[in-house]
């Protein structure tokens, strides 16, 4: 009875962990999703100075540098 | 951008950190050059000029280039492409891009300075459409 007792309970922790760390990967994994979307969802709503770009208007691939000189 | 002839366009915005005080006054100074029509060449000597970006340094960065001193040195001193500055790094900051260099490409980000390797893979992806 004893032993049955300890080794539900030695399963059902280990459930709970996978449980927890499949919620916990699931929230990061979102989180990084809904961090990321912004910056590409507004990759082509940027504004551009002509002077300060190289290269053709309707190039496919259009490379936005943020810098700083120092 | 050689290497990708006609295919890649880049686009420079400004996000001087305040982390960097003569940042801000260079990236003004690089406005100032593009408005003579000097943008790259000024830019290209900032960069190679790292981290010497006194106003004095400024102003003989642009002699040197042929551009005119008192037109430049106006223009720096109005501060006339500050708004413009700011402009930039407040879209930065709604966008969340905190750091620098940072590269949007299409739809990917790459933050720091990458090796070459990364920018030729996601540019490779991004020209098969991916």
């Amino acid at each position: 009875m004893v032993r049955s007792s300890v080794f539900c309970s030695v399963v059902m922790t280990g459930l709970a962990r996978r449980t927890i760390r499949r919620r916990v990967y699931t929230i990061a994994v979102g989180l990084l999703a809904v961090l990321a979307a912004p910056l590409a969802a507004q990759v082509t709503n940027v504004s551009i100075d002509p002077l300060m770009t190289k290269g053709p208007a309707l190039a496919p691939v259009v490379i936005i540098e943020y810098a700083d000189y120092q | 951008m050689k290497e990708y002839d006609g295919r890649v366009r880049l686009v420079m915005k400004d996000l001087p950190l305040s982390s960097h005080p003569l940042a801000r006054p260079a990236a003004e100074a690089a406005r100032c050059a593009g408005a003579e029509g000097r943008y790259w060449a000024y830019h290209d000597r900032l960069f190679e000029e790292q981290p010497r970006f006194e106003r004095e340094r400024l102003i003989q960065y642009a002699v040197d280039l042929g551009l005119d001193e008192k037109r430049f040195t106006d223009c720096l001193d109005d501060h006339r492409y500050a708004a413009a500055v700011d402009a930039d790094a407040k879209e930065a900051r709604a966008r969340g891009i905190k750091s620098t260099p940072t590269f949007l490409i299409n739809e990917r980000v790459l933050v720091g300075a990458q090796p070459i390797e990364a920018f030729r893979e996601v540019i490779a992806e991004a020209l098969r459409g991916r």
